[in-house]
């Protein structure tokens, strides 16, 4: 490293490249600029020019202003106390999947095991905070069929479709997975993402572009998008509202070649009005996991793993359900029903369709959400296959 | 010379017996009014000084004090204005002593003579106690229910006509008895099961209810409802329903004597002394009162303020509102069968589908409004969802409010034989010895109680559920499987409400 601008003795020593990224990283600017401070100069010669206020990106002096108040060596001890690895790009530790992207985050905050970024395949799930109960559903078994085959889930973390995909891919299987937050780290909204969050890190790892303790601001919600895009061989859309958010992530996997999927939904139903667009522009229609991993057969060229055997719910035999039951069941389809619903279809009355769902639900067969009723998935297909 | 005068005043909804001292000295012509006399009763001798004159009778020109006892008692309204002037009149010696001996005297007096209805009457002419009560002619309806002699006049002078043997009483007019007209029925109704079964458990029951439903559910249809499902008001309760509405001055639902249980259904923007009663000077009932023995509906539950809401913890539990103020207070009778109705998120779409663009957060701060313990009190809260077309336009009638209204009969006389009005008042150690659980039915509460979508509480409130929906069949039979099943089904979208753990 040639040392172009004398040290003022603020404790940064010129090999300190991990400080210098973080504290730059941690000035509200904008990914691409922040990619053009660090372009062509160490970490440490940018930041340098940047409190010296000579940085030729820097022509209004305000980037300098704000670096002056911010000390690396404080935020690289941030970093560290909460174990976060920082990845520079041009850097060895940086992960290859991401350094040849041309959008990469300059400077990576990982919580976890930055190894897990180039395991292979990657699957990006993402979709809408106002999802439905199916939605959530739709997207917690696909990413759990997913991790269970061995595919790294990527997801955002937000609320709804984000962390149901990552719900449901912890909960089903010790594979990997990649939180992509749009804020800082600790800067998540509830206790539940939190605890998400911390679970993921335990086996895969979580990243941001922001060093711990620097406020979010909205548009860096759609800017992390394009990690996810970047990191994924294929992106599915589980459920998206016209003109949702997650069509920033569509549009960054389509500018990468990165093929999009997308699970259909009904054609009233708001939050798949998105999906079922994408879907008409030709998307990939993916129903379940074994859609996704078909598709990556196709696209990346990956075969999956022997299923293992022994993976599905507890099995009842068909023989137990009395006819009630059977009848019931036979009315509740993959939708949520209400009550009113299954009495009008069953034609039984209130109080026999109530029993026959207890039963169903203390047998595990069916369950219910906020008054409304769902099939258990695994073994509704038992049933209809026989 | 001195005269005494009976009348009352009202506080809360009970009447104070007043006595009205009317005394006629020599000094300076005066009028004044002693013992914690209100504006309105201040007001009231400009009123009755012109309406003495207006009516061609003698004005002593004279010392006048009237002092109204116990002058320990805050009075208000207008009702003293026709005992204040026959007392003047009885003092300036211008009507007999005899002609007014054992008779009380409410009523407002106009400038021009006229005597005006005041509210209250009934509660007021109840607290009189004396012979005869002469009271304005359009409030002679209401004043017969609690007194036997009651005569009505329409103006001052043909009080005192009448008083003095000079001419005879008016007939009071008829009272206008409304037409049993206005209470829907439950036939109009297509389709919704789970709504009707719950109205039909709420009103058997008393059970509190809580409908989540997107507009057009059926939401206010089913509550409209339900007071043609719960029993007819009994002598005692019509008397304090109608008791009530006098003293608020509301108009009694019915006719003269209530027979049929209030509706009430006050706007969101309600305010907590208009919902649970009181004020600063007159302690008025509020919705919660008037509402007695009967329906409380609240739709757009979410949309009322939090600490409203709040304010109806207390008086749901014991039935009684307990209104205290620094110069006094009042206990305002409140037992109601409250019913709520609320969307299930702000834009109101929102059904389970996903056919709105809520996020979860705007959800939980919606249903977050309704605290726990509120959400405590409601033992039936149903999710509804709009009924299908083909049953709107095809479909057979559901039952009628009659034939309901007799199984919610026979189950409210099952309640009377535990000893309780409804079987919402069930005590938990009553539930243990008097309806034990049998052990499927048991199993099938552990299964709840273990998932954590049970509360002990909640253990007893479905208990007196199924309890309510096995009298519904055969009060003698214990409570099977199935009644549990319905009754866990009747409050399954309590579930949704509460906020998550």
């Amino acid at each position: 490293m040639t040392a172009g601008v004398p040290s003022d003795g603020d404790g940064v020593d010129e090999d300190d490249d991990e400080a210098c990224a973080a504290a730059l990283a941690s000035l509200a600017m904008s990914p691409a600029r922040l990619r053009r401070m660090l372009a062509g100069r160490s970490a440490y010669q940018a930041w340098r020019q940047a409190v010296s206020g000579c940085h030729a990106e820097d022509s209004d002096g305000r980037v300098a202003e704000a670096a002056r108040l911010i000390s690396p060596a404080e935020m690289i001890a941030r970093c560290r106390r909460r174990g976060l690895h920082v990845a520079v790009l041009g850097h060895p530790s940086y992960p290859p999947s991401l350094s040849d992207d041309e959008e990469a985050p300059a400077v990576l905050f990982v919580d976890g095991a930055p190894a897990v970024l180039d395991h292979w395949p990657r699957v990006a799930m993402v979709g809408t905070r106002s999802a439905s109960i199916i939605g959530r559903e739709v997207a917690s078994e696909m990413a759990g069929a997913l991790a269970t085959a061995g595919v790294v889930v990527v997801s955002g973390l937000a609320p709804g479709i984000d962390s149901a995909a990552l719900g449901g891919a912890v909960e089903a299987a010790q594979a990997p997975c990649v939180a992509v937050l749009g804020t800082a780290h600790g800067g998540l909204a509830s206790a539940e993402q939190q605890r998400l969050a911390h679970c993921i890190a335990g086996r895969g790892c979580v990243v941001s572009e922001l060093p711990p303790g620097t406020p979010g601001a909205r548009w860096r919600f759609a800017v992390r998008n394009r990690v996810m895009a970047a990191l994924a061989q294929i992106v599915v859309v589980v459920e998206c509202h016209d003109q949702g958010g997650a069509l920033h992530t569509v549009r960054a996997a389509r500018r990468r070649h990165v093929p999009v999927a997308a699970v259909p939904g009904s054609v009233r139903a708001s939050a798949s009005a998105g999906t079922n667009q994408l879907l008409a522009d030709g998307a990939a229609c993916v129903r379940h996991g074994d859609d996704v991993l078909a598709l990556l057969e196709r696209v990346a060229d990956w075969h999956r793993a022997p299923a293992r055997p022994g993976a599905t719910a507890q099995h009842v035999p068909d023989g137990l359900l009395d006819p009630l039951c059977a009848k019931v069941l036979g009315a509740l389809d993959h939708q949520a029903v209400g009550v009113d619903a299954l009495v009008l279809r069953s034609g039984e009355s209130l109080a026999q369709v109530a029993l026959a769902l207890e039963r169903l639900a203390a047998g595990g067969l069916a369950r219910s959400e906020a008054g409304f009723w769902l099939r258990t998935p695994h073994r509704a297909e038992r049933v209809d296959g026989g | 010379m001195l005269a005494t005068i009976w009348s009352a005043t009202l506080h809360g909804v009970d009447g104070r017996r007043v006595e009205v001292e009317v005394q006629v000295s020599g000094g300076l012509p005066s009028f004044t009014v002693v013992g914690l006399p209100d504006t309105a009763v201040r007001e009231s001798r400009d009123r009755v000084r012109a309406a003495v004159l207006s009516s061609h009778l003698p004005w002593p020109t004279k010392r006048i004090t009237v002092n109204l006892a116990p002058s320990g008692l805050r009075k208000s309204g207008s009702g003293l204005d026709l005992p204040v002037a026959i007392g003047v009149l009885v003092a300036a010696e211008a009507l007999a002593e005899v002609h007014v001996a054992d008779t009380g005297f409410v009523g407002e007096l106009g400038l021009d003579g006229s005597l005006r209805p005041v509210a209250g009457v009934v509660p007021m002419v109840g607290a009189l106690g004396t012979d005869r009560v002469v009271v304005p002619l359009a409030c002679v309806a209401e004043a017969r229910l609690v007194s036997p002699r009651v005569h009505g006049a329409s103006c001052l002078e043909e009080a005192v006509a009448a008083l003095q043997g000079r001419r005879r009483w008016p007939e009071a007019p008829c009272p206008v008895v409304t037409p049993t007209q206005g209470v829907p029925d439950l036939a109009d109704l297509h389709g919704q099961p789970l709504g009707r079964r719950a109205l039909e458990v709420a009103a058997a029951g008393a059970h509190h209810l809580l409908l989540v439903g997107p507009p057009g559910s059926g939401k206010t249809m089913l509550a409209t409802r339900l007071p043609g499902l719960l029993p007819p008001l009994e002598r005692h309760e019509a008397l304090e329903v109608t008791r009530i509405h006098s003293a608020a001055g509301v108009p009694v639902p019915g006719g003269a004597l209530a027979d049929r249980p209030p509706f009430r259904a006050p706007h969101h923007g309600a305010t907590e002394v208009s919902l649970v009663g009181g004020g600063s000077a007159w302690l008025r009932p509020g919705e919660l009162s008037l509402a007695h023995c009967g329906v409380l509906f609240l739709d757009e539950l979410a949309e009322f303020p939090a600490p409203v809401l709040d304010a109806l913890r207390q008086p749901l539990e014991e039935g009684v509102v307990r209104v205290r103020r620094a110069r006094g207070g009042v206990d305002l009778p409140a037992r109601v069968l409250l019913v709520g109705a609320m969307n299930p998120c702000p834009c109101g779409k929102g059904t389970l589908l996903g056919a709105c663009r809520c996020t979860d957060a705007v959800r939980a701060r919606y249903q977050r409004r309704l605290s726990g313990p509120l959400l405590d009190r409601f033992d039936l809260a149903v999710a509804l969802s709009p009924p299908d077309s083909a049953d709107l336009l095809g479909g057979a009638p559901g039952e009628p409010t009659a034939v309901v209204a007799a199984r919610v009969r026979a189950a409210r006389q099952a309640a009377t034989g535990r000893g309780v009005r409804a079987n919402a008042e069930l005590r938990a150690d009553w539930l243990r010895h008097g309806c034990p659980l049998s052990a499927p039915v048991a199993a099938m509460l552990e299964r709840h109680l273990r998932s954590g979508g049970l509360s002990a509480r909640g253990l007893h409130r479905v208990w007196r559920v199924a309890r309510t929906i096995a009298d519904l069949d055969d009060p003698a039979r214990p409570i099977t499987e199935l009644h549990m099943a319905e009754a866990l089904a009747l409050r399954a979208a309590r579930q949704s409400l509460l906020p998550a753990v």
